[in-house]
């Protein structure tokens, strides 16, 4: 097994655990931080794409299988975030505070946006699940505050597989 | 090319997974995965969620905690709070034994000094007086001088009237019940000064032909063993005949200023001294 491949088990079934007890514990209306969309955006700002869109599309599935949202719903946003922060991770220095807090900022609005239409478009049966202002702005809140923990983790966690994807890495 | 372009093409399959998943209504499927799955992993799942209960409340006691901790620190407060007073007057009276030696207001070789916080006033037209809080437990006895700091000298503001076990009354010398043995200070002629209400003092028993006059300051003799001669009492404002050929008396300005009186010094007679 190759030593990205293991990176990439290992560390979605960290996510998958964290994201697990987190949920059991967070019993509260507030919204949390969305860890596992954290995860993503730093993994793909490290230059690593395929491992973050697929890191994204299954823990999505789990998110899905888990949450009210329609199946498949998180799955291909939290794919297309993987790819698209992959994308352009030669143009971000995820090192830096303010670049995670964009990057953060961003992806929150991906996925409010893109699950939102997904709901409206794809809904057949039930009200379509739509957050409400202060569930959004206390979504963005959460995930700009646990960014830096989250890149900080991924880039500890990065140690153990120095290896880039078709050479995304940032070089300043 | 596949290679080389892979991620796209791992997106698209993604991308295309993810389609068929919202198109095709997979909820009862997803629901029998969930179920099962839930079922295979619950030998495994309790003791992780009782260990993770544990720690949930781990907040709520820590809350309880601070909560407990917020609680006996106000306790303690208040503790601190009931010997506040009595501290403060400590420091004043240290406070106030420095300044009289910086000062260099003669010592009191009979009398200890000893500072009192106001507590309360009473100044109506037959009972003019003072509460201090300093009683019995402190040392103070009926009788006992009370003074005030005028500029750098002492004032004589009254005497001890009743001792309570942490409080004491003050008869102002205004009080209509105070006389106090007292001499001009330029003549030396000696007289009573009697408490006459309303803010006024009056030296009685002056001679018919008494040299004093307005302005002149008037002190305490010192006889009886109460006062410590010396102290000021107040200045002559006016003369006047009581109604006898014999006497005159002057009413006098009181030299402590009750009103905005905030401290006192207590003049503590040394034991075995007797009023």
């Amino acid at each position: 097994m190759k030593r990205e491949e293991v990176f990439g088990a290992s560390l979605f079934a960290a996510g998958f655990i964290f994201q697990a007890a987190f949920s059991y514990l967070w019993r509260t209306s507030f919204p949390s931080p969305q860890w596992l969309l954290l995860a993503v955006l730093a993994v793909g700002a490290r230059g690593k794409i395929n491992t973050a869109q697929s890191l994204g599309f299954f823990w999505g599935l789990i998110l899905d299988a888990g949450g009210p949202s329609l199946f498949g719903a998180q799955a291909w946003i939290l794919a297309a975030a993987g790819y698209i922060t992959g994308r352009f991770s030669k143009e971000v220095d995820s090192d830096r505070p303010l670049a995670q807090a964009i990057l953060a900022l961003g992806g929150t609005l991906f996925h409010l946006t893109i699950l939102t239409q997904i709901e409206l478009f794809f809904r057949r049966s039930g009200p379509p699940l739509v957050p409400s202002i202060g569930a959004i702005l206390g979504q963005f809140a959460m995930n700009v505050l646990a960014a830096p923990l989250v890149f900080w983790i991924v880039r500890l966690w990065s140690r153990h597989d120095p290896s880039v994807e078709e050479d995304h890495v940032f070089r300043p | 090319m596949i290679r080389r372009h892979f991620s796209i093409f791992l997106f698209l399959l993604y991308s295309l997974l993810g389609l068929v998943f919202l198109s095709w209504s997979a909820d009862n499927v997803v629901r029998v995965l969930r179920y099962t799955t839930q079922y295979l992993l619950s030998p495994f799942v309790e003791p992780p969620l009782a260990a993770m209960e544990r720690l949930g409340d781990f907040g709520s006691n820590l809350a309880r905690l601070i909560d407990l901790d917020r609680t006996y620190r106000s306790l303690e407060r208040e503790g601190l709070i009931e010997n506040f007073d009595r501290l403060r007057c400590d420091a004043v009276e240290a406070e106030n034994r420095r300044l009289i030696s910086l000062l260099g207001v003669a010592p009191l070789p009979r009398f200890t000094p000893l500072a009192a916080r106001v507590w309360g006033r009473e100044t109506a037209e037959g009972l003019q007086s003072l509460t201090i809080r300093r009683g019995e437990r402190d040392g103070v006895r009926a009788a006992d001088p009370v003074v005030v700091l005028e500029g750098d000298r002492m004032a004589v503001l009254g005497q001890v009237a009743e001792v309570f076990p942490d409080t004491s009354r003050v008869a102002l010398v205004t009080d209509p019940s105070s006389a106090i043995s007292a001499a001009v200070l330029r003549t030396g002629e000696q007289g009573a000064a009697e408490g006459f209400g309303s803010s006024k003092v009056v030296l009685n028993y002056l001679f018919s032909d008494t040299q004093v006059k307005p302005g002149d300051e008037v002190v305490t003799a010192g006889l009886g063993n109460i006062f410590p001669s010396g102290l000021l009492l107040g200045t002559v404002e006016k003369l006047e005949n009581p109604g006898t050929e014999s006497f005159r008396r002057a009413v006098l300005k009181p030299a402590a200023r009750f009103g905005s009186t905030t401290e006192v010094l207590v003049l503590l007679r040394v034991r075995g001294e007797k009023p």
